[in-house]
């Protein structure tokens, strides 16, 4: 292996190395850490109910 | 002898073996770069990126806690205004139960229509209804509905008030057909009606 070889070698191994850690970071920033059963959870909650229908329930004859 | 020792160390041999090597200025250019890439991806594969990931995933955690964080305080948030709006309509929850009840309840569905019949004075002659499970159906939190037929005689008034109270009654009730017949002439004024119509019940 003459020293070009070497130097392309070199040029190679740094260059994937390099790749593989920007690969690594941007994984890194993208998953989520957070777990199912949290995201499950988390799930908004509407805490109105639909008064208007019980008005006219209220109304309703009850036989 | 301190002397002799370092000469024979490895490090003095590899430099005295290179020594001639790099007398060359290219030759030596090439093995500088060379080995400070090498130097470079060695670093990067076992300190950096291990280093950095680590850091990168920890930000990432404190940010998505502080995320859940906030989410959870909204949830709460919403379950405290959940409390104060059902404490509202608390005595109202009945209602509902009779509206939409969770079995199909249709003996207490037929007394409603016969009190609503005695009511306004209206007979009924025939009350059918189709086949409905009397215990829990296994499609939970899916509307249900049972068909009822209904033949009745009355007058018109009697019995015009008489579909309005149904209508109008708590238990959900739909009419899909009503059919109007005339009973014991057109002198007597009464009149025969069927009525094809649902209820409804959720499990």
């Amino acid at each position: 292996m003459n020293r070009k070889e070497l130097y392309i070698l070199a040029i190679i191994t740094f260059l994937t190395v390099c790749a593989w850690i920007i690969f690594g970071f941007l994984h890194a920033k993208k998953a989520s850490t957070i777990d199912d059963k949290n995201l499950i959870n988390i799930v908004p909650l509407t805490p109105t109910f639909d008064n208007e229908i019980i008005m006219e329930l209220e109304q309703r004859g009850n036989f | 002898m301190f002397t002799d020792i370092i000469k024979n160390t490895l490090l003095h041999k590899t430099r005295k073996g290179i020594k001639p090597v790099l007398k060359n200025t290219k030759t030596a250019s090439y093995f500088t770069i060379t080995l400070t890439l090498f130097s470079l991806s060695f670093f990067g594969l076992f300190a950096i990126r291990p280093t950095l990931l680590t850091a990168v995933s920890l930000i990432k955690e404190v940010n998505d806690l502080n995320k859940l964080s906030i989410d959870y305080e909204n949830k709460i948030g919403n379950f405290i205004t959940a409390q104060s709006e059902y404490e509202k309509i608390r005595n109202s929850i009945s209602l509902i139960d009779k509206a939409l009840p969770q079995y199909s309840e249709f003996p207490a569905f037929v007394k409603i229509m016969e009190n609503l019949a005695v009511k306004n004075s209206f007979i009924i002659n025939q009350f059918q209804i189709d086949a409905a499970p009397i215990s829990l159906s296994p499609d939970k939190d899916k509307l249900n509905q049972f068909n009822f037929i209904m033949v009745g005689i009355g007058s018109y008034p009697n019995m015009r008030q008489y579909l309005e109270d149904v209508v109008n009654s708590l238990r959900l009730v739909s009419i899909d057909s009503l059919d109007f017949s005339s009973e014991g002439g057109t002198v007597a004024g009464i009149l025969r009606v069927s009525v094809k119509g649902k209820s409804y019940y959720e499990p």
